[in-house]
């Protein structure tokens, strides 16, 4: 059967999900045997804890790490969207790969973004020829005080630094030809770092080592180590752009990676809801299949619609790196916060629909849903912790107080951050418009009143589940003006780490609001009312207790879950066929 | 909203009541208050200027005098009161 050609099913989407469906064909069925990548496979290296190295190579075949480096470079990098689906159908075949071979991409972005044409040319060439690479910020004793990092770089004439200290723990501490490392060239303080990129091939070998791989909880076939350094010398021409912008460089970095990560758990959470899927539908109880016992038909709905808030969320993020890089350091904060820890949610919950299976290292997909499980405990805790994120955004709410005009500006915005067919442009990964703070903006939940206002008088269950919306909105911000007011920061008070969870809630339901705005002209499902309802029902589930699902849009949102599952398309509002479905 | 004079003061020497102005301007955006709420005297990181903001707080105040400013000056002058003296004495030096 042939999907691919079938009008309804290609309107809604771009390019960017073209090339997602040729790396799933080329992936096939993780389930079935001989795939490139199979759950079976991936469960045994991660029991072994081995790098999986049959799933790398495909991943070289099908030419995976092209897409690190920039079109100017000799790579396949079009844009983060791409890079974006890509991961999440690497990760639902396993997370530990996308992870192992992302922390390369990581690695390399700070020399895209400000590194000099040798530095670019080396970087490309050594990725093309298969190398690993790392990101060297994290210090054992200042896990997210990265201001307070200790690794020193001495010296800084013609004749080069000296470094020493240790990273740890970092993704292919072991397993990198290069890494870049953020070290201390000047007092403690914002301009106190630079990164340099350190060619392990070219250290003395006499004053670097790695340190051992961490064992882990999940991801255990990663490496996750750390590097060392004593008074290692690299050249002068090794810092990365400016000396004394190494900090700057690493959080506009950690804008990207922490958006993309959540991609990995768009993947798992996708395996998560397939496998239980499969096994409920199979598996008869009473007299009947597990799915049709209510309860746990309303459970596993509300997974799906939990996985449909956190994509609207994670999906403007990725895309507003192609179209608005101003407002990333506070939508990628949200998005870091709330999609990992939603999906960790949704897991738990399934897990509590597969019972005894979801605790089995094999058995139903080859035992995988344990170890997807395992593996997404990391996403909140890296790229900046769940607490550094509430940080963040609790540090901004006070500055999006002031709301500016919603005037055709915005709208032109919100279309283009939600649009299912907007076609990214290519970008040369050069970070000349990021910023560190939005500086008060905020499209996305600032014109939450004039969305909320605008929804048409026929969609009545919609137009009142999102006035509640807008209360808690207008609640939180009326809690944020009296921190204010009282002399209180809000980023290091427990009152305003609340409001920025809230915060984080209304910004994912207005971004399920833009997204059904923005495709709600061409029909097919994302234009329907009904998955919006549940969106913000859900949503509202975390604010206000004692939210009932409205019955009539349970009915609707469970035929599109149940298709996507039949037909294995991806749980997505975008119609996107999955590897293994055949093309004739 | 811009309630301060934001302008680039390119090729001229500012004064510190300038610099104020402008910080007060640029900080009470940040956290949610009118210029005129902001106390010049209180060190900025607490009144909830984070070290990222305070980064921020560099970069504008670069694009705005048109020149480099002392890369550890938000953490050596953690006042308004004190940025803006030590950059106007800077400046007049110049």
């Amino acid at each position: 059967m042939s999907t691919a050609t079938h009008p309804e099913v290609r309107a809604g989407r771009s390019t960017v999900h073209d090339t997602v469906e040729d790396f799933e064909e080329f992936l096939g069925d993780p389930r079935a045997p001989g795939s490139r990548i199979t759950f079976a496979e991936q469960m045994e290296y991660d029991e072994r804890e081995e790098k999986a190295v049959p799933a790398f190579d495909a991943l070289a075949e099908w030419g995976y790490p092209l897409h690190y480096v920039p079109a100017a470079e000799g790579g396949r990098f079009h844009d983060m969207e791409r890079m974006f689906g890509l991961i999440r159908s690497l990760a639902r075949r396993d997370m530990t790969p996308a992870l192992s071979s992302g922390a390369t991409f990581l690695g390399a972005m700070p020399v895209w973004g400000w590194g000099d044409a040798a530095q670019r040319a080396r970087v490309a060439d050594l990725i093309k020829a298969g190398a690993f690479g790392a990101f060297g910020l994290s210090e054992a004793d200042h896990g997210c005080d990265v201001v307070a990092g200790e690794v020193l770089a001495e010296g800084g004439d013609e004749a080069g630094y000296l470094l020493t200290g240790t990273k740890w723990p970092i993704g292919n501490g072991i397993r990198s030809t290069f890494a870049t490392i953020f070290a201390r060239t000047g007092p403690a303080g914002p301009r106190g770092f630079s990164a340099f990129l350190v060619d392990k091939e070219k250290l003395d070998p006499l004053h670097w080592a790695t340190e051992p791989r961490v064992k882990t909880l999940g991801l255990r076939g990663a490496d996750v180590s750390g590097i060392t350094l004593e008074d290692c010398p690299v050249p002068a021409d090794a810092v990365i752009g400016s000396r004394g912008r190494g900090m700057e460089e690493a959080i506009k970095t950690l804008q990207i990676s922490r958006t993309l990560v959540t991609a990995m758990s768009m993947g798992v959470a996708d395996t998560g809801l397939r496998t239980t899927l499969d096994h409920i539908r199979s598996r008869r109880l009473y007299g009947r299949t597990v799915h049709e016992i209510q309860v746990i038909r309303e459970q596993v709905l509300a997974a799906y619609v939990d996985l449909l808030v956190a994509e609207c969320t994670t999906a403007a993020t990725a895309r507003a790196i192609s179209v608005m890089p101003e407002r990333l350091s506070l939508w990628s904060s949200v998005t870091k916060y709330l999609v990992p820890g939603l999906i960790d949610e949704v897991l738990g919950s399934l897990g509590s629909v597969l019972a005894a299976r979801h605790f089995m290292r094999e058995g139903v997909n080859d035992g995988i849903f344990q170890k997807m499980l395992r593996d997404n405990r990391i996403v909140s805790i890296f790229e900046g912790t769940s607490h550094v994120h509430q940080h963040v955004v609790a540090s901004q709410l006070p500055s999006l107080l002031l709301r500016p005009e919603y005037d055709l500006n915005t709208e032109a915005l919100l279309q283009d951050l939600f649009d299912h067919e907007y076609e990214p442009p290519e970008w040369d990964l050069r970070f000349d418009r990021f910023k560190l703070t939005n500086g008060g903006l905020d499209e996305i939940t600032q014109s939450l009143p004039d969305v909320v206002a605008a929804i048409p008088a026929e969609y009545a269950t919609l137009k009142q589940v999102a006035a509640e919306v807008l209360a808690v909105q207008e609640r939180l911000q009326q809690g944020v003006r009296q921190l204010v007011k009282q002399g209180n920061d809000l980023h290091s008070n427990a009152r305003g780490f609340t409001l920025a969870r809230q915060h984080c809630l209304v910004h994912a339901a207005a971004a399920c609001l833009h997204t059904w705005n923005a495709n709600a002209g061409r029909g097919g499902f994302v234009s329907r009312p009904e998955w919006v309802v549940l969106a913000l029902q859900r949503i509202l589930t975390r604010l206000i207790p004692d939210q009932q699902l409205d019955p009539d849009s349970l009915v609707v949102v469970e035929a599109e879950m149940l298709s996507s599952w039949e037909d294995e398309r991806l749980f997505s509002l975008v119609p996107l066929r999955l590897g293994g479905t055949g093309t004739d | 909203m811009s309630q301060t004079d934001e302008t680039p003061v390119l090729n001229r020497v500012v004064t510190a009541a300038e610099v104020t102005d402008f910080l007060r301007g640029r900080v009470g955006r940040m956290i949610g208050l009118t210029p005129d709420e902001v106390d010049p005297a209180a060190p900025l990181a607490s009144i909830g200027v984070d070290s990222v903001h305070a980064m921020e707080l560099v970069a504008e105040l670069e694009e705005w005098l048109g020149t480099h400013v002392p890369d550890h000056l938000a953490w050596s002058y953690p006042t308004i009161a004190l940025i803006s003296e030590q950059l106007a004495s800077a400046e007049s030096l110049a």
